[in-house]
């Protein structure tokens, strides 16, 4: 669906000619590390996506095999579970130099800077943009070859910082990737090669599963654990104008959620999604909350099934839902707009939950407007 | 990218590939509610002959095909791929598409997921080069009273109907969103305004055609007044835009709408719904594209509210709510494309009883029935003659027959005598013509030599259809096929039987009696006929062997043979049979 990092491991794995890496996880850490070697000095890193590590404290510098499982314990306490092992390379700051990669429509555009390393982004200007491989000032043939992978690879943007280089020979001492997600059933990196920034809730984990087997579409990412509003929402579009709107009232900070369904689910995935959705909202700490349930005017979404889906997720937890005293509030157009409204209107309305519904005659918006009212007052 | 005033021309022509009835539905809903002919004119999948839809308040046949090349033999031209198929599957359909119908003018592609890879190549190859592709993930074009392509505006021709989407407006909505498009198109109908024409580019990283080709367009078009604009964070090609507009290259007013404030809230990016949406630097934040295309004239709405006030304001359009209505229709269970019973009595392939009872012919009928049209050749009339004069009976041996009499005997009535005998036909008695056809068939369309066909059929130790007879050898011909054979005669080309003729020259070197055969005969002659007579395809001959046509050739005389051996036992009434003793072998 989108461009997704993927760890330096696997990075360095498509990239550099006998990449010598290490892969370590907790699981597995007795066994990884015993295929380090006792002849070297290693260095360890957090290997989960995150920028500007060694300022973080999260990379540990000349450990030796015997060390190296202290060394990653040590890491693993400040919540981390996949780590990077690889032989030190003894260099001087100066030979450090910066590249980036990233496909652009009308071909590659490459930046470099001759002084690359962890402060480069304190001297912009001594980075140049060049659009033909042939006038970056590094070797020819590793350019080449990081373009073929890339291509091969579905890979949009590949960033080598710092990267050291010898006469031809280039060394990737850090490296960072981000790959295409449509192209991963032609590449030979797979789901497990790609690392997320942070850890994700129960229910965005759920919502990932539900996404990965269905051929419609889920997204749902958690703002603000203790947000008051939660979004229902469907379609990529009108989920973001209607998120908007709080922004546009200065109250971005009461939304505990982003996410949308879109590409006309079943019921049954609707209800699974909605589930998982008010699992997170009832978690929320915030002393009053309200529900958004809202979209635009579907192409080919069916309202009615949609509704239903979503209905036979609040029947579950209308007590919940009454304590709390937490109003729903909707908008929604689309195939069987009449029907999937009022079987929503008459559902919340017996149960007491109901805040507002509106067809597509009215803006897409103005159930965002309520919702805060309703919280405010 | 395609001009909008070419496409008024209201003749453009789709194919759709891929399995999506309900869309394909609402674009000849959408062609009715317009009056122009139903666009979609093939769809390539399904499995089937035909897709039955509603056009109007009736019902069409859309002829379904199993390949782009195979819609292409029976569709020569077309202007418009609708693409409905899966995102592995896309990009490869695209170029299937242009290689059968290089001519045509454009493509839209429904899934998402399609790699930027793919993306690229779709503008490299095609865009570039003059076509429009519109797309991948996104809703597709619509060009009110013209053109729909793609399920924007919606599946429901309720949708399309309350946003006047079969008329002319001057407003042209264009979006990266599937949603929003209908969203806007819903905002600028429901204000008074109709639709110059809708396109979403998707809200992929790479759309196909671009944001700058969508505006272009939108210039150019003479009937476009307006233009209202959504676009989301990510991405840069809003600053295109405002090139445009500062190079004097789009002047007409836009009004426009980017989302993804709410993106700014938060300190690492947020991945929104589309692929595209995240905005990994400043300049591709919502409020900086906004900032920009402000400053370049643009009216920016700060909010959905706002835009839909801003498309109020914009000139108003003189709209008219078609007075179709398409409610209470139901899909019919069966089709019939031979008979009737019409005002005039009954009419049956293309004639009324009384006209084919002037004219005399029962086989000039029964070729009519058999090909459920009239035959264009006296020709065909002629074999089929010849073939139920030749194929009525033979003899009370066979076991068909047999049966039949047995039956009689057993005092059943002409019903039930005949099914026992036509419940008889099958591989090893009378229903070798269909196997024949398919042997002669398989041999001239797969371009094999009968000597290879021979000696495969050898090495899988499998006879050949239509060739061997009990008692006719070389040396002593049977007199059926040597008036069938004068067929050929008559015929300026005969590939069919020509080879069935050179596998008979190589199995009867092995054996007299291989011989081509009355049943061999019968089908390769009737391939021939049809194809050069009648005009009949390949693959219209191969679904004819597939549904056993050329058994019923066989069927239809011998059902007569078998009514008179049934007649004639009950003339003889000889009571009851019962095999003798003597004719079983008990093993016991």
């Amino acid at each position: 669906m989108a461009r997704v990092k993927l760890s330096e491991h696997a990075a360095k794995n498509l990239l550099a000619e006998n990449y010598n890496g290490t892969a370590i996880t907790l699981a597995t850490i007795d066994d990884d590390i015993a295929r380090l070697s006792d002849n070297e000095t290693y260095i360890i890193k957090v290997d989960q996506g995150i920028k500007k590590r060694g300022k973080q404290g999260l990379i540990r510098l000349n450990v030796s095999k015997k060390d190296a499982n202290k060394a990653v314990r040590e890491l693993a306490e400040k919540g981390f579970e996949r780590f990077i092992a690889e032989p030190m390379l003894p260099h001087d700051d100066s030979e450090e130099r910066y590249m980036s990669i990233e496909r652009m429509r009308d071909g590659m555009r490459f930046l470099y800077s001759p002084q690359g390393g962890i402060n480069i982004e304190e001297h912009p200007e001594s980075i140049a943009q060049y659009d033909d491989a042939k006038d970056v000032p590094l070797p020819q043939d590793f350019l080449h070859r990081i373009v073929a992978v890339m291509d091969r690879e579905h890979l949009s943007f590949v960033e080598i910082n710092p990267l050291v280089v010898r006469g031809d020979e280039c060394i990737l001492l850090d490296a960072a990737v981000l790959a295409d997600s449509a192209g991963a059933w032609q590449a030979s990196w797979s789901d497990t090669d790609v690392v997320e920034v942070g850890t994700k809730s129960e229910a965005e984990q759920t919502i990932t599963e539900l996404g990965d087997g269905s051929p419609a579409s889920f997204s749902f990412r958690v703002l603000n654990p203790d947000g008051a509003i939660w979004l229902l929402l469907s379609g990529g579009g009108a989920s973001i104008t209607i998120a908007d709107e709080a922004a546009n009232r200065g109250k971005a900070d009461l939304i505990g959620n982003y996410g949308e369904y879109s590409g006309g689910p079943t019921r049954e995935e609707t209800q699974l999604y909605a589930t998982a959705v008010l699992g997170q909202a009832f978690q929320s700490k915030a002393p009053k909350k309200a529900i958004v349930i809202a979209g635009g005017v579907a192409n080919f979404t069916d309202v009615k099934k949609t509704f239903a889906g979503i209905i036979d997720a609040l029947s579950a937890h209308i007590e919940t839902l009454q304590k709390a005293g937490i109003k729903v509030f909707v908008r929604r157009g689309g195939p069987n707009e009449a029907e999937g409204l009022s079987l929503m209107k008459e559902f919340l309305i017996k149960h007491d939950i109901y805040g507002s519904v509106h067809g597509s005659d009215e803006v897409l918006t103005t159930v965002v407007d309520e919702a805060l009212e309703a919280i405010d007052a | 990218m395609r001009s909008i005033a070419d496409i008024r021309k209201n003749t453009e022509t789709i194919l759709a590939v891929g399995s999506y009835k309900p869309g394909y539905q609402a674009v000849l809903d959408f062609d009715a509610l317009c009056g122009r002919q139903p666009s979609i004119v093939g769809i390539v999948g399904g499995n089937k002959r035909f897709e039955k839809l509603f056009y109007g308040k009736d019902e069409v046949l859309i002829p379904c095909f199993r390949t782009i090349a195979e819609a292409k033999q029976a569709i020569p031209s077309v202007d418009w791929l609708f693409n409905v198929t899966s995102a592995r599957r896309a990009y490869q359909t695209v170029e299937d598409f242009f290689e059968q119908y290089p001519d045509a003018h454009g493509a839209h592609i429904f899934a998402e997921d399609i790699p930027e890879v793919e993306a690229i190549k779709l503008n490299d190859t095609y865009v570039k080069n003059g076509k429009t592709i519109v797309g991948p993930a996104g809703v597709g074009l619509i060009v009110p009273g013209s053109l729909k392509l793609g399920v924007v505006g919606g599946v429901d021709w309720r949708q399309l109907k309350a946003n006047n989407l079969d008329q002319q407006g001057s407003v042209a909505v264009l979006s990266a969103s599937g949603g929003m498009i209908n969203e806007l198109i819903t905002m600028t109908a429901a204000s008074g305004h109709g639709l110059s024409f809708a396109l979403c580019f998707g809200g992929d990283r790479f759309p196909a055609t671009t944001p700058r080709d969508a505006f272009l367009a939108a210039e150019a078009d003479p009937l476009t007044k307006a233009i209202v604009y959504y676009g989301e964070l990510g991405g840069t090609d809003e600053y295109e835009l405002v090139t445009l507009i500062k190079e004097n290259k789009l002047t007409k007013p836009v009004v426009a709408y980017i989302a993804g404030v709410i993106g700014e809230n938060f300190d690492t990016p947020v991945q929104f719904g589309h692929a595209k949406a995240l905005a990994g630097s400043q300049d591709e934040t919502a409020s900086a594209k906004r900032a920009a295309l402000a400053d370049a004239g643009v009216t920016v709405a700060q909010s959905i509210g706002e835009l839909a006030e801003l498309v109020a304001g914009l000139e108003q359009d003189a709209m008219q709510r078609s007075a179709q209505d398409f409610s209470g229709r139901r899909q019919s269970l069966f089709t019939s494309t031979i008979s009737a019973e019409t005002a005039d009595g009954y009419a049956f392939v293309g004639k009324t009883l009384q006209q084919w009872s002037t004219e005399g012919d029962i086989a000039a009928q029964i070729t009519a029935a058999l090909l459920g049209r009239a035959p264009q050749s006296s020709l065909t009339v002629d074999l089929v003659r010849t073939i139920f004069l030749l194929s009525v009976d033979h003899g009370p041996q066979v076991s068909g027959a047999l049966n039949t009499i047995v039956t009689a005997r057993a005092g059943k009535g002409v019903v039930d005598s005949l099914a026992a005998g036509l419940l008889t036909v099958g591989p090893r008695f009378g229903g070798a013509v269909s196997d024949a056809a398919r042997e002669w068939f398989d041999g001239v369309s797969k371009e094999v030599s009968p000597a290879e066909m021979v000696e495969q059929r050898a090495r899988a130790k499998r006879l050949i259809g239509g060739i061997g007879h009990k008692k006719y050898r070389l040396d002593l011909p049977d007199p059926r096929t040597v008036i069938l054979a004068q067929f050929a005669d008559k015929l300026s080309a005969h590939p069919y039987f020509d080879f069935a003729k050179g596998v008979e020259a190589i199995t009867t070197q092995k054996k007299g009696n291989l011989i081509l055969n009355v049943d061999g005969h019968i089908a390769a002659l009737m391939l021939d006929v049809l194809a050069s007579e009648e005009g009949f395809t390949t693959i219209e001959l191969n679904q004819l062997i597939d549904a056993d046509f050329f058994n019923a050739l066989f069927v239809i005389p011998r059902t007569i043979g078998f009514v008179s051996h049934y007649l004639d036992q009950k003339r003889l009434d000889e009571g009851l049979f019962r095999l003798p003793d003597e004719d079983i072998y008990l093993m016991n």
